[in-house]
């Protein structure tokens, strides 16, 4: 193929046509996990705030504010949950979109300074952060009675930005590895001793320790695989940019690490382990489908 | 995360029960740093060890520890730093291959 012709794909690369529908259920399911994650969080987040302020380092937008009162990280948490179940439902999405994935970053960057940050939270704030400037509420929004939009790429780039932004962390984690560790990354050396130390600091400070870090550390072969396998599936990241069987490799791959990473390590990353981090990645219209249609069933079956 | 090497040791502040028979025993991130998440509560011992606050640390897990039920209780604590051989750190019958005692206090009655 020449390079004029590829050029010329490009534009409908970064903005195919797909329907207003799928981008809304994108929104749906990560504004739902944001708000569920929230609330998860919020009783810890206002504990935290009652920390004395000498121990605040601020990280990302908290460096703004400096630590505040917790009476106002509290009404903060308050609004921004209201603002949240209200861009879920896709009402008063153009106003409410932005402001909700500002306060949403404030939020978790407070809560993240400190003195630990939870690498599991960037990606959610990164995707929320996409889809408050994209037109996610042209479909499935109560209230409204005119008939969907037709397929656009106005609906395309905000899912295509969400898989490369997705794709990018891991590539980046994975050339970090390479950068950081070198041969003893790929060696397993580096990942069998953070596993070892990561265990150790658990059981010293009096927390629950993984019972497989112990049964796996004495094989070392393990690791060597572990490691090969984790920089594969973040170096080859960007594959899961093509549809088809490549991505759907790639999905259970990265999902199936951070499973093991759970399991061995105790180290949870909800977001992806949840698969929200991944529903960029799908035809959501056609799942939804396939759901209505089994459920219309069901209910025909059971009125029968 | 992860993507840098790593010593063959591990050099690890934190804080430990001493029981009546001698034995030393991890407490738990609640008690050691009032907070429920491990890597704040090993954050805590890591700051004090650094600006030299050991003292004020024991005297406040002591309090804490004191105000939990007795089952079982220690007798003293110890904020120590103490450097492990990794890989070999869960075995069954490892020690450490140095223990600094930064603060020792005794459990309030």
């Amino acid at each position: 193929m020449s390079l004029r012709r590829s050029l010329a794909r490009v534009p409908e690369w970064l903005a195919p046509p797909v329907p207003a529908r799928r981008l809304a259920i994108v929104r749906i399911v990560v504004m739902g996990y944001a708000c569920a994650w929230l609330a998860g969080v919020g009783p810890d987040l206002l504990a935290r705030a009652a920390f004395a302020p000498s121990r605040f380092a601020a990280v990302g937008l908290a460096v703004w504010t400096g630590p505040v009162a917790p009476t106002t990280v509290a009404i903060v948490l308050v609004a921004t949950a209201l603002a949240g179940l209200a861009v879920l439902l896709g009402v008063g999405y153009r106003g409410l979109a932005p402001a909700f994935a500002v306060a949403l970053a404030w939020l978790l960057s407070y809560r993240n300074s400190w003195g630990h940050m939870s690498h599991g939270e960037h990606l959610l704030v990164l995707h929320v952060g996409v889809l408050a400037l994209a037109p996610a509420a042209d479909a499935l929004r109560p209230g409204r009675r005119e008939p969907e939009p037709a397929d656009h790429g106005r609906y395309g780039w905000p899912l295509q930005l969400l898989m490369l932004v997705t794709v990018s962390t891991y590539a980046i984690a994975g050339l970090a590895k390479l950068h950081g560790g070198g041969w003893a990354w790929l060696s397993g050396d580096a990942v069998r001793l953070h596993v070892a130390h990561e265990a150790l600091r658990m059981r010293l400070i009096g927390a629950p320790v993984s019972p497989l870090a112990a049964l796996l550390l004495p094989h070392a072969w393990l690791f060597a695989v572990a490691a090969w396998g984790t920089v594969a599936l973040e170096l080859g990241a960007p594959l899961a940019l093509r549809q088809g069987l490549l991505r759907r490799a790639w999905l259970v791959g990265v999902w199936g690490m951070h499973v093991g990473i759970w399991a061995v390590m105790g180290i949870g990353f909800p977001y992806p382990l949840s698969g929200v981090a991944f529903v960029g990645f799908v035809a959501t219209e056609r799942v939804w489908a396939s759901v209505a249609s089994i459920l219309a069933r069901a209910a025909a079956r059971a009125r029968a | 995360m992860f993507g840098y090497a790593r010593a063959s040791t591990s050099k690890i502040d934190t804080v430990v029960g001493i029981d009546p028979d001698g034995q030393r025993r991890p407490l738990s991130p609640a008690l050691v740093g009032g907070v429920v998440h491990p890597k704040l509560a090993l954050r805590r011992v890591i700051e004090a060890v650094a600006e030299q606050r050991t003292d004020a640390l024991c005297s406040d897990v002591a309090r804490r520890v004191a105000a939990h039920p007795p089952v079982p209780r220690p007798l003293e604590l110890e904020v120590v730093t103490e450097t492990w051989d990794t890989l070999h750190a869960l075995d069954p019958d490892a020690e450490p291959l140095t223990r600094v005692v930064h603060a020792r206090c005794e459990v309030p009655r």
